[in-house]
């Protein structure tokens, strides 16, 4: 079964089509001249007529909803939309938290993808592998590094930190010349922010399982209210 | 081609709309789903809460039409999208939904702009109306003379410079505290009050072009009220309300007849919400038929933002062979 993952949350635009497990091709562009919406369809066309994958063989369409960029994040979902609505298959809105942890699922210790927000603050969550599966031990927040490390520090064991934005982290410590950061790793890795393989392995999964969401309802997971609603509540 | 049917999507500002349209004329169904309810309460429309309410409504908007119209997309031939202008976030939602839509379902995509939109939803269940004509669309965004040379060929040949007319009848109602969307309100206060009972200016009016500005005309009328206030006296809102919107009116009726004028064309269309006011209406007509100039407008409900409109200026393009290709991408102006 092939299945389109979609990761727009980020500066780079990623496109996958896995089958059974296994993934068949991996686009990714990062550049500043085109944006996500001119990009996304002519990189799926693309992406077809290069596997030769024929479009009415695409099963299902997994997304990455969040958090990210909110521009981003509706580029994705309203594609994801049209294309599951055309063909009448199913839609999986991935956490893109959980599509970061789900990548590193096999460290051993608790795992806390970061995803780089506005003012200076980060988007969190962190993880523990449950039986092949991820459990989520801390909720899905955002706030800035500092707040996120005193948190980090509570827990005993191992604690492993990627994602989106780390870099701009590890300066900030670099910087502070942090001592105290016993339990912490950063995971350093390229291609950090654009998941697209994960999302879709994680939405076979869900297919599989028949855990389809409903494409009505299906929303972003923004996390962050509007600038204006936030003023209205003060 | 007559019995071609376009689906339009318009999600440019505050209005989530979808439409089906049978060969360019016949309206199945035009759903629109507005968001004035939640804008009014910050006195205007906030770009990142319009995004997210395309975003929760326009997969339910879709099904509505369809529904409405009892088709299927396997009925659909063509669908017509937005790429602008209007508000980014907005935009996209709407053209990256419809896009998908064309890309998955192996339908022609069609970029339709939402100025010339306005001026196509006249050709909904009306008569037919001969080129070449000057169209005005006066919206919350817009305010903008067009001659339309064919159904293809647009020339623009007078915009705002900065605010449009709409825009200033928010903001005026914002600051005297009535409510939005501005224009509504300070038509029907106006209804009671003399338009001759304070004089403010007519702007760019004995200009050598065809462009509008409004912003002078805001600051006009607020200097007026903070000179009030000042001196302590009392100002008649209804007066205040009939004389404002009388120099908007009178501002946009002699700039459009000029042009008609001067290009020699005696037909004139109109579009765009602004063109809901009752008063600016008549007085264009009237005006206008003292010079032998026709005047067309659409019913009320299609010159607001509608996705009809887009369906039926899809239409039109499509039956020229104008398709656009899956790049196609948001245009904010």
């Amino acid at each position: 079964m092939n299945i389109l993952g979609i990761d727009t949350t980020a500066e780079v635009l990623n496109l996958a089509i896995i089958n059974k497990g296994r993934f068949i091709v991996d686009y990714r562009i990062n550049t500043a001249e085109k944006t996500h919406s001119a990009l996304i369809l002519p990189l799926f066309k693309n992406m077809l007529s290069f596997t030769g994958i024929e479009l009415k063989t695409v099963e299902g369409v997994a997304v990455s909803i969040g958090p990210g960029s909110f521009t981003g994040l509706r580029i994705g979902l309203s594609t994801a939309k049209g294309i599951a609505f055309s063909l009448s298959i199913p839609i999986i809105g991935i956490n893109t938290l959980e599509s970061y942890a789900f990548r590193f699922i096999d460290l051993p210790g608790i795992l806390c993808p970061i995803i780089k927000a506005r003012r200076g603050e980060y988007y969190y969550a962190t993880f523990y592998k449950n039986n092949n599966n991820l459990s989520i031990a801390k909720n899905y927040q955002c706030a800035k590094w500092n707040v996120i490390k005193n948190d980090l520090l509570k827990y005993n064991n191992d604690v492993y930190v990627f994602g989106y934005g780390l870099g701009d982290i590890l300066e900030q410590e670099k910087a502070e010349k942090s001592k105290n950061i016993a339990n912490i790793n950063f995971v350093v890795h390229n291609y950090q922010n654009a998941n697209a393989v994960n999302v879709a392995l994680m939405g076979e999964k869900r297919i599989i399982e028949k855990q389809y969401d409903d494409i009505y309802n299906l929303s972003p997971f923004y996390i962050s209210q509007s600038a204006a609603e936030m003023n209205k509540t003060i | 081609m007559k019995d071609t049917v376009i689906m339009g999507i318009e999600t440019s500002c505050d209005e989530t709309s979808v439409a089906i349209v049978k060969g360019g004329k016949k309206l199945l169904s035009n759903i629109i789903a507005s968001q004035m309810e939640i804008h009014k309460s910050y006195g205007g429309v906030v770009p990142e809460i319009a995004s997210r309410k395309h975003m929760e409504l326009i997969m339910i908007v879709c099904q509505e039409a369809l529904d409405k119209a009892g088709l299927s997309l396997n009925n659909i031939d063509g669908i017509a999208v937005v790429p602008g202008p209007g508000l980014k976030g907005s935009l996209l939602v709407g053209l990256s939904f419809g896009k998908a839509i064309a890309f998955a379902s192996e339908k022609p995509l069609i970029g339709v702009n939402h100025i010339e939109g306005h001026i196509f939803a006249n050709f909904l269940n009306s008569q037919d109306i001969g080129f070449p004509f000057i169209s005005l669309v006066v919206s919350g965004g817009h305010t903008s003379l067009i001659i339309v040379h064919n159904f293809c060929q647009f020339e623009v040949i007078g915009r705002t410079r900065d605010d449009a007319a709409g825009e200033i009848l928010d903001k005026i109602a914002k600051y005297l505290g009535l409510g939005y969307p501005g224009g509504p309100i300070i038509e029907k206060l106006a209804v009671c009050g003399k338009e001759d009972a304070i004089y403010f200016p007519r702007p760019l009016l004995n200009s050598n072009d065809f462009d509008f500005s409004f912003s002078g005309l805001k600051t006009a009328v607020i200097n007026y009220l903070i000179d009030k206030n000042k001196a302590q006296q009392k100002v008649n809102i209804n007066d205040l309300c009939a004389s404002f919107q009388k120099a908007i009116i009178d501002t946009i009726k002699y700039k459009t007849i000029a042009a008609a004028e001067k290009y020699n064309i005696s037909r004139i269309v109109l579009g765009g919400g602004v063109i809901a006011n009752e008063t600016l209406k008549k007085e264009l007509i009237e005006y206008a038929r003292n010079v032998n100039i026709s005047v067309y407008c659409p019913p009320k409900e299609l010159c607001t933002d509608n996705a009809a409109m887009i369906a039926v200026a899809g239409f039109y393009k499509l039956k020229a062979g104008i398709t656009d290709s899956f790049d196609l991408d948001v245009y904010t102006r």
